[in-house]
């Protein structure tokens, strides 16, 4: 029989699981060693109650101010101006915005590398340093962009651990790469791709509220561990929901070593349900409310976007277009 | 209180600032509360500098970031991060210079204190000026006396809910300020005032201090610069007891001080005092109301003053005795239908006439306000305002008609008094409750033309009207637009949406509806917007309690030590 379910994420934001349903072949991705806690995936884990501790949630947002079309002679390059603002949210019973950053970049593809540029708006100027992304597809200068964030929020991420911060949540996926040992946790709402085989991805469904799988690892294509993931609910699935809502990926970096991940797994998957995002919010309840009240203040910290762009124009319009370097 | 201004926020520039309203962002670590006064100094670019000085009228505070009703539960679970923020709105009072631009986003807004505070409310520019109240910072509030003696303006006119908005109470501290004050200079002494008590008897003990008045009520007292004490001259009158022979005063509180008040057949004949009778409002000057000035006229010319006994007359040779007598002499001319005295009235009109004559023949004869032979030294029984500088007339006990009879008869004596004076000065203060009653806003009464004569022209003959009344819509509106000061109790929520109330901001208006007692709200010709001001506890007696003496034990603790 058919059965329809719903996904509770507003329509304008995608779904919050957009993984291909059909398998792709598994050797060009990264995939799961599913026995890194344990072999048995029938049950749910159920971490104990939070104990309540101090939590940074990093994250940050941007914004295309205006996109360009940068000449060089008989180059051509798409570009743009941007905005982006990375900050946290300290979490101690009381929540208070913490340290925050509005940068603002030019970018331009192809490998043409502008001159930092400084525009006049109102009695202030804005400063938009420049950015140069590779290749030449359209997409290259907001990828770019994305990049350049994800590195603040990284570079914030780093800096609250150093500054003592116990428990970093860092909004989306961390990059498990050639990163700095970090505790930070990343926090991906969207389940983009399946790590796990069907017999365990099974238990997924039967999470309740607050309960997580078991810790699998993190594979790169060449078999090396480079994470620690595990899924976890947030809220008790709804009836008309299908059963992956609600649910979020962790993972944090291999460097911090299995106990650590496992204690953190136990912490992070207990205090989630508590800062579970709001009902009304357009990615429930992924979105998490202290990340989706960061979001909103760091879109207003970059500024009124019709004022940055009637200033953009009028420089550009006064002939103050980017030098472009020379050779 | 400290005298300097302290900075408590900024202008804000996500609202509107407008010359007359702004907003000011609250910082986190000041506060301002609604009737605060606030300046602003900034700079206009060719004109110099400018102050612009405001009073709070609003101060609201919320979430920023928080977007949903159920955001707060979060933001108390330390979930969602948000911050608070208060903002003020300010109504402008004054522009020094006059250049009315609006106050620039950014600037620094100041809590005015001391000096800045008296520009603000315009205190600097009263050269006169007595204490109102205390304002809810607990400073003091002044009103000027320009707008009250006459000079400039007049009148004082107060609504408010019975029994809660304190009206006379009010109208009793800003007598007993006007007095008590230093500023009516040497012609305080002569300055009067009548003061209707038409409730309890409330206004019977206005000459003894109140013992219950607390240490804390009396700093109140001196930061107003006024002595805490009773009033200094008071002359106390009542109706006579009925039933008894002599004139005794029918008060139950207290069996000194007071005295009886009446005035005798003579008296009633000479000054016209019939039309009060008839003081009920009609649709109109009816054709009673004509034939009651022929029946004033033909009485006054056909009688003669009685050789053996001043308080009577004689009428075609026999004496009138008593106020019975009179009533049945001017019965029986207006029945007859040859006499001069009804003229060519019909039946009917006459008819009505004897059914009112009647009415009010009873009522006054049972008070016994009007005596005849029977009067020993009517002299003393007429109420003298001149011997005390306030004079308070006790109407409670006395039956509606009679009540208006005797508000008439001052009345029209004081006025008449005023008018022969010809001058402002000395002034004569009028404290009159339930105006709706008799200056009410549909139809035509003696006292009502009386009270419109008081309202139009008592601001150059020195006779102000301190009047009251529950719902300010059913009174006559002339009365109430020669008012300079409109002060405000308690209101009743309909009522306070009425037109009579525009002057009142519509937050205003609101607070109005949950004032307590003690609390007003003032409207003063120099300052643009109403202010809420409260007045200390009496510092005279009201009640027998309070007049005890406070050195000595009460009545009945001498009993209680055995």
């Amino acid at each position: 029989m058919l059965v329809l379910r719903a996904d509770p994420w507003a329509p304008e934001y995608g779904m919050g699981f957009e993984a291909a349903v059909e398998e792709p072949a598994r050797d060009t991705l990264p995939h799961a060693d599913p026995s890194v806690e344990t072999d048995d995936w029938s049950s749910p884990y159920s971490p104990a109650q939070a104990t309540p501790e101090p939590v940074w949630f990093v994250d940050g947002v941007r914004r295309v101010e205006l996109r360009l079309v940068a000449d060089d002679g008989p180059r051509r390059a798409q570009g743009l101006f941007g905005s982006y603002a990375v900050g946290s949210v300290r979490c101690d019973g009381r929540a208070t915005f913490d340290e925050h950053r509005v940068c603002r970049a030019l970018v331009l593809s192809g490998g043409l590398a502008p001159d930092r540029m400084e525009v006049p708006v109102g009695a202030g100027s804005l400063c938009f340093e420049s950015a140069t992304a590779s290749g030449t597809d359209p997409n290259a200068p907001l990828q770019r962009l994305q990049d350049l964030m994800r590195d603040e929020e990284r570079a914030l991420a780093a800096r609250l651990a150093l500054g003592g911060a116990s428990l970093v949540l860092v909004d989306g996926p961390l990059r498990l790469g050639d990163e700095p040992e970090s505790h930070a946790v990343g926090v991906v709402k969207r389940f983009v791709r399946r790590y796990l085989e069907p017999e365990q991805e099974a238990l997924l469904g039967r999470l309740g509220a607050g309960q997580r799988t078991p810790v699998f690892g993190l594979l790169d294509q060449r078999g090396q561990l480079r994470g620690f993931s595990w899924y976890a609910r947030l809220s008790e699935l709804r009836p008309p929901w299908h059963d992956h809502a609600g649910l979020v990926r962790c993972e944090v970096r291999a460097g911090v070593g299995v106990d650590a991940a496992l204690d953190l797994a136990e912490r992070v998957s207990a205090l989630l349900p508590g800062f579970a995002g709001r009902a009304a919010d357009p990615r429930t309840p992924q979105n998490l409310a202290p990340v989706a009240g960061l979001e909103d203040w760091l879109r207003h910290r970059m500024g009124n976007h019709a004022m940055v762009r009637r200033a953009l124009l009028e420089s550009l319009w006064q002939g103050a277009q980017p030098k472009e370097a020379e050779g | 209180m400290s005298e300097v201004s302290e900075p408590v926020g900024m202008v804000l520039g996500t609202e509107d600032a407008t010359p007359l309203s702004f907003w000011v962002a609250v910082s986190p670590r000041a506060y301002l509360q609604l009737d605060d006064a606030v300046v602003v100094d900034t700079e206009v670019p060719g004109r110099g500098p400018l102050r612009i000085c405001g009073i709070v009228q609003e101060v609201r505070a919320r979430h920023e970031g928080a977007s949903f009703d159920t955001d707060v539960f979060l933001v108390d679970r330390g979930v969602l991060p948000v911050e608070t923020a208060v903002a003020a709105q300010v109504v402008a009072t004054r522009f020094e210079p006059e250049v009315f631009v609006p106050p620039m986003p950014g600037l620094q807004a100041f809590r005015a204190r001391g000096k800045d505070r008296d520009e603000a409310l315009f205190f600097d520019q009263m050269e006169r000026r007595i204490p109102a109240g205390l304002s809810r910072d607990g400073e003091a509030v002044f009103l000027d006396l320009d707008f009250l003696d006459g000079t400039r303006g007049a009148h004082v006119n107060i609504s408010g809910v019975s029994g809660v908005a304190t009206k006379t109470t009010y109208a009793l501290f800003l007598l007993y300020a006007l007095f008590h004050s230093p500023v009516l200079g040497p012609s305080r002494v002569n300055t009067k005032a009548i003061v209707f008590n038409v409730k309890g008897e409330d206004l019977m003990w206005l000459d003894k201090p109140n013992r219950k008045l607390s240490e804390r009520d009396r700093s109140e007292y001196e930061l107003l610069g006024l002595p805490a004490g009773a009033f200094e001259s008071v002359g106390l009158w009542a109706p006579p007891r009925p039933g008894s022979a002599a004139a005794v005063p029918h008060v139950e509180g207290r069996s000194e001080g007071v005295a009886a008040y009446y005035w005798t057949v003579r008296e009633f004949v000479r000054e016209k005092y019939l039309r009060f009778l008839f003081a009920e409002a009609e649709d109109e000057r009816s054709q009673i109301a004509d034939l009651v000035a022929r029946v004033e006229s033909y009485l006054d010319r056909d009688c003669e003053d009685d050789p053996e006994h001043q308080a009577t007359v004689v009428f075609g040779g026999y004496p009138v005795k008593d106020f019975d007598g009179l009533c049945e002499l001017i019965r029986e001319n207006v029945e007859d239908e040859h006499s001069a005295w009804r003229g060519r009235l019909s039946d009917a009109t006459v008819a009505a006439f004897v059914r009112r004559l009647d009415a009010g023949r009873f009522r006054l004869s049972q008070n016994h306000l009007i005596w005849g032979r029977e009067a020993e030294s009517p002299e003393s029984h007429r109420i003298d305002w001149g011997s005390n500088q306030v004079t308070v007339v006790d109407i409670h006990n006395l039956h509606d008609r009679a009540k208006r009879f005797v508000t008439g008869v001052v009345l029209k004596r004081l006025f008449e008094h005023k008018e022969r004076m010809g001058r402002r000065e000395p002034l004569a203060f009028l404290v009159l409750d339930e105006l709706n009653r008799y200056a009410p806003r549909e139809g035509w009464s003696p006292i009502k033309e009386v009270l419109l004569d008081v309202a139009e022209r008592g601001r150059s003959l020195g006779m102000v009207l301190i009047g009251a009344e529950q719902t300010a819509s059913e009174v006559e509106r002339r009365v109430i637009a020669n008012s300079s000061f409109r002060v405000v109790g308690r209101l009743d929520t309909a009522e306070a949406q009425r037109s009579e109330y525009g002057f009142l901001p519509a937050v205003t208006r609101a607070r109005a509806s949950i004032l307590k007692p003690g609390s007003m709200i003032l409207q003063q010709p120099h300052i643009p917007i109403p202010l809420q001001i409260r007045f200390p506890f009496p510092s005279w007696a009201t009640r027998a309690d309070e007049a005890a003496p406070a050195t000595g034990e009460g009545p009945f603790e001498a009993f209680s030590g055995d």
